[in-house]
């Protein structure tokens, strides 16, 4: 036997076609056998899967994507249409893995193959993912995360404003702890759906909305747990920037510990949970007035401690200076010593009194005696006008004079003019 | 209320009561710190006071105008929703 390639034992090579005599040939226009091509095409490939890399993307005004999806050894156009262009969450941009579902067709007038897109996900990462990832990175870039404008959240709010939805377990955490921590406190609520298509929008005008109103000094904006998708409105770039925007401190508190959001790394502080939110708005309020309390309490021995030694140093003085200085000027000296540290007593004295008074007066007032709470059942003070005592007789008052009665909300001044002694 | 910040006054307070404890100031100077002092610890108390209790929502009425209503919480479901403290996680 000879080289085997010089003999081969089938003939494989195909035969090149000969073209049929002139009478029985079939001739196509362009458009017919586009056309053909089209049509056995489509029929070949009603509903592909294809995955590649995106290039050369393009996004016209008219809000359909053009792209060319390859890999290594070839291309293929590809259309996404604005139908499906406009419900995909992340953005298709050059290098882009993605995996496409839809069906081959022809672009006649170019006569070019092209995949009409049904679907366009994110390779190897869900859809949401990447438009998390790529939401992060461009606002990241603008500064909506800089460490440097966070702002501290107040210490003690008078006012919290909450935007969430109003039936949801988050709400209802937060005002528990709330409650329990602080119980007197003003909480605005704006009611808002927090998933859903248009929930984005609604949590961001809820944010803006609460902007506008007086006195709020904090705002918590969140929901509790849930999927990705259901927490997805906290990724929206909507709610970034109402969050970005808002002149209230904001604390965002979305979904549990592991879920983190856009709008978590935009706003001023992120609580874990909505139950952490309440845990971080408010201090306790006993603990809160131990602590003053406890200030008080060492801002009087402070001043006691001072005065004593004072005292106690002014005294060595006098005595040093008593064989040098003649008498009287000691005893002046000692005098106005003692006069100092008398006032200084008597003055602390004095102060702490009131103090005392003041919170005993306090602890009334919570155990419901107020005179105020009488006085919302419909009752009024009158005093004179000149005298901060209440009348409990008319015993006291003549015709012409002027009194002034206190009723729960306001008070007014009056001239007697009939007086009847009971 | 004027708005005066808690944390303001309490910061005052405790700056008031470390310089007095320190004693480097004279008896006038104390005197006068001493009242400022009950002052700043004044507001603190009013302000821990805190105001009426009072949880409004925001609602529109008929004629889509604001207004803030009494508003109650949900009543209790199961949640999974569980307070956090990192020493049990």
């Amino acid at each position: 036997m000879g080289r085997q390639d010089s003999l081969p034992l089938f003939d494989v090579r195909p035969k090149a076609p000969t073209p049929p005599a002139a009478e029985k040939r079939k001739i196509y226009t362009v458009t017919e056998l586009t056309r053909v091509i089209r049509e056995s095409l489509e029929a070949r490939f009603p509903a592909v899967w294809v995955v590649g890399e995106a290039s050369n993307v393009r996004i016209p005004g008219s809000g359909h994507v053009y792209l060319t999806l390859k890999d290594a050894e070839a291309q293929i156009r590809v259309v996404v249409f604005r139908g499906v262009a406009s419900r995909l969450r992340f953005e298709i941009r050059d290098g882009t893995e993605l995996t496409v579902f839809g069906r081959v067709t022809v672009y006649e007038p170019r006569g070019e193959y092209q995949i009409i897109a049904d679907l366009v996900e994110p390779k190897g990462i869900g859809a949401l993912q990447l438009a998390f990832i790529q939401l992060k990175e461009k606002l990241e870039k603008e500064g909506l995360f800089d460490p440097a404008r966070k702002r501290p959240i107040p210490l003690l709010p008078q006012k919290i404003g909450i935007v969430t939805s109003p039936t949801g377990a988050a709400i209802r955490d937060m005002l528990n702890v709330i409650g329990r921590r602080f119980p007197n406190l003003e909480i605005l609520l704006c009611p808002v759906r927090v998933q859903g298509e248009g929930a984005a929008e609604e949590i961001a005008a809820g944010i803006d909305l609460m902007n506008t109103l007086p006195d709020l000094d904090v705002l918590i904006v969140g929901r509790g747990g849930g999927s990705l998708e259901d927490l997805w409105a906290f990724n929206e770039e909507v709610v970034a920037r109402a969050v970005f925007r808002s002149g209230i401190p904001v604390i965002s508190a979305v979904g549990h510990e592991r879920d983190f959001t856009i709008c978590d790394f935009v706003a001023d502080v992120r609580a874990a949970t909505p139950t952490e939110a309440g845990e971080l708005v408010v201090p306790r309020q006993d603990q809160m007035r131990e602590h003053v309390q406890g200030l008080a309490t060492r801002l009087a021995q402070a001043l006691l401690g001072l005065v004593e030694a004072a005292k106690g140093r002014l005294e060595i003085l006098a005595r040093s200076y008593a064989l040098r200085r003649p008498l009287d000027r000691i005893l002046q000296r000692q005098q106005r010593v003692d006069d100092l540290a008398g006032r200084l007593v008597a003055r602390t004295e004095h102060l702490l009194a009131l103090e005392r008074a003041r919170l005993s007066g306090i602890s009334e007032r919570l155990e419901g005696l107020s005179p105020l709470k009488v006085l919302a059942r419909g009752y009024s003070i009158t005093m004179k006008s000149d005298e901060p005592k209440p009348l409990r007789t008319a015993e006291a008052l003549c015709v012409g004079d002027r009194v002034r009665t206190r009723l729960h909300a306001g008070s007014f001044f009056a001239h007697v003019d009939e007086v009847t002694r009971g | 209320m004027a708005k005066v910040k808690f944390e303001d006054a309490l910061k005052e307070l405790e700056e008031i009561v470390r310089q007095l404890e320190d004693g480097d100031l004279s008896l006038d100077e104390s005197l006068a710190k001493y009242e400022a002092g009950i002052k700043a610890y004044r507001k603190c108390y009013d302000l821990l006071q805190g105001a009426e209790k009072k949880i409004q929502m925001l609602v529109k009425d008929e004629k889509g105008q604001l207004k803030a209503v009494p508003f109650e919480a949900p009543p209790a479901e199961p949640s999974d929703d569980k307070p956090v403290s990192p020493s049990n996680q």
